[in-house]
């Protein structure tokens, strides 16, 4: 597999769409990082509210790169080069999830890089506990490693390059929009208040507290933010938005990662075993 | 003798239709095996099978005597090279570049050989054009070259002169000769450009629905399409006699039908033949090329 490492990285620093979205990763990280200068004036704003932004977008990054990336092994044939000197195609699916894992990381260290340097000459350093900061690291990182697993499996399986890359669009996009759905049903408040008014531009609200019939009760709370934790796009909207507070299931985010990737993967390199390429 | 590639009774099945149906052939050590079989006829999926990119559902193959379930399989790969359909090539890249990738798929310590290779296919000048801008040709060339990476012994090419202008094809077919000649590289060339195979292949199978129909060396194959005049007589024996008595090469083909091979005065034989009291019913010249051959073999009732 070193061999197939070693002509896939070749190939990852020539291509010119990983270089793309690295520089935008990067042009991200420094309008957050000025940004964050910005809101430091109006509150102690502290750099490790968007640390982890890149934890949001990368989702929509890695969907396009993988789908261009590994797409392209099928649409020039170059694949068949591969397998027919010999190499199995466990090999050949595992350093294709590699190069891809690889790439997406170094577009999300472009985003480290640029953030945490201008944003600890604007605002300071880290404030928060090494531990917990090492922590989300690890989560963001498997998160990466999650995406990174679906998209190699789609792109894997899909021999048209066009198909594999809008199917990986399209699957972070109904992601993300779920995971939003989501999100709102957790944040319905237990209680309304009777009345709110609007006059000379003031809201006003007041009266008993009534029951909101929406709210979820304690068991479709848990399955919601279990949803919301499983889902990548739910956890990359909690790495990104530490400045609403910690996350909550700091250690079930990483174990749902794990095993998005390993479902994905095992069967990924199954399907793919018997698959019949042209 | 050797074979480079054995199959036996090969099967390969997409739902209710087999693409590859019992098929079993020999590709000797050293051949350039031409595979013959119109569209459709099973050719592109027997190199796929060969190549890895698919698995037999029934039957067996093996490559430089390793079968291909074996796990020393994949280390004997090594030892082949494949174009298949569309050459595999990455477009954004240069020729040379493109033969660099492969030597790094292949483990190659160095990039030693590249420009013998560029060289030996033709694409030294090309520089720093991209793929892309190539030719059907050249990037049929750049395709073997990439194949030729790591100096394979066995080169299966499908259709290599699909779509290639005249300078293409012999380019191409000069190629494979010079190849076959010099490097000892056995080839399985599949097409159904048979006057072209002809000139190359010494060795040809047929192949018709997914079976192998007919498997004969170039120089059998000669001999059944040499020029001769067939003669239907009311006695072979006299014929055989008369042919004998007049130093003439010829074959039994039924009991009232021979061929005559060479030049023959036909008043002379007639003449030689009524003093034995035999009638020739009919004659005719036989002229069969390749096509002719194969028209015969699969085109006509026989195989429907």
């Amino acid at each position: 597999m070193n061999k197939l490492l070693a002509a896939n990285f070749s190939r990852l620093f020539k291509n010119k769409l990983f270089w793309a979205l690295t520089a935008l990763s990067a042009l991200i990280g420094l309008l957050l990082g000025l940004y964050l200068n910005t809101l430091d004036i109006y509150y102690n704003a502290v750099i490790e509210h968007f640390i982890f932004y890149y934890a949001f977008f990368i989702g929509l990054f890695a969907a396009v790169f993988c789908g261009m990336f590994l797409g392209s092994e099928y649409s020039n044939g170059a694949i068949r080069n591969k397998l027919i000197i010999g190499h199995s195609r466990y090999a050949v699916y595992l350093a294709n999830l590699i190069v891809c894992l690889a790439a997406c990381l170094m577009m999300c260290l472009a985003y480290f890089i640029v953030y945490f340097i201008l944003g600890s000459l604007l605002v300071g350093g880290l404030v928060i506990d090494t531990g917990l900061f090492l922590g989300y690291l690890g989560t963001s990182i498997l998160l990466i490693l999650a995406y990174v697993s679906i998209y190699t499996i789609i792109s894997m399986l899909i021999t048209s390059k066009a198909t594999g890359s809008v199917v990986c669009i399209i699957l972070f996009i109904v992601l993300l929009f779920y995971a939003m759905l989501v999100y709102e049903k957790l944040n319905v408040p237990e209680y309304y208040d009777n009345f709110t008014s609007e006059a000379d531009d003031e809201v006003q609200s007041g009266g008993k507290q009534i029951a909101n019939s929406d709210n979820n009760n304690n068991t479709d709370g848990a399955v919601y933010e279990f949803i919301f934790d499983l889902l990548p796009p739910g956890q990359g909207y909690q790495l990104s938005s530490l400045v609403d507070g910690p996350i909550a299931h700091i250690w079930r985010l990483p174990l749902l990662s794990l095993f998005i990737t390993l479902a994905t993967t095992l069967s990924g390199m199954l399907i793919f075993r018997r698959k019949n390429l042209k | 003798m050797e074979y480079v590639l054995t199959a036996n009774a090969l099967k390969k099945q997409y739902r209710h239709f087999y693409a590859i149906n019992n098929l079993s052939m020999s590709i000797p050590r050293g051949s350039i095996y031409g595979l013959v079989g119109k569209n459709g006829s099973g050719k592109t999926t027997l190199m796929r099978l060969i190549c890895g990119l698919q698995e037999p559902t029934y039957g067996g193959y093996t490559l430089f005597g390793v079968h291909y379930k074996a796990k020393a399989i994949n280390k004997v790969r090594r030892r082949m090279g494949a174009v298949v359909e569309t050459p595999s090539i990455y477009l954004d890249m240069t020729a040379e570049d493109n033969l660099k990738e492969q030597y790094r798929v292949l483990g190659l310590p160095s990039y030693e050989g590249i420009d013998e290779l560029l060289g030996l296919v033709g694409l030294s000048d090309t520089g720093k054009k991209k793929a892309r801008n190539f030719s059907l040709g050249m990037k049929q060339r750049l395709g073997i070259a990439i194949a030729l990476c790591g100096r394979p012994d066995f080169l299966a090419l499908d259709e290599p002169v699909n779509g290639l202008d005249p300078q293409g094809i012999v380019d191409i077919r000069e190629l494979i000769i010079k190849l076959n000649r010099e490097y000892q590289i056995t080839f399985l060339i599949s097409s159904h450009i048979l006057s072209e195979l002809s000139r190359l292949a010494t060795h040809f199978g047929f192949i018709d629905k997914g079976y192998m129909v007919k498997e004969i060396s170039a120089s059998e194959l000669e001999a059944a399409c040499r020029k001769c005049v067939r003669l239907n007589v009311t006695d072979v024996n006299a014929l055989s006699r008369v042919l004998d008595n007049l130093n003439l090469e010829y074959s039994i083909i039924s009991g009232c039908e021979a061929d005559v091979y060479g030049y023959v005065s036909v008043t002379e034989l007639v003449m030689a033949l009524a003093k034995e009291n035999c009638e020739v019913k009919s004659i005719h010249e036989k002229d069969e090329d390749l096509e002719n051959y194969y028209i015969n073999l699969v085109g006509g009732g026989a195989n429907e």
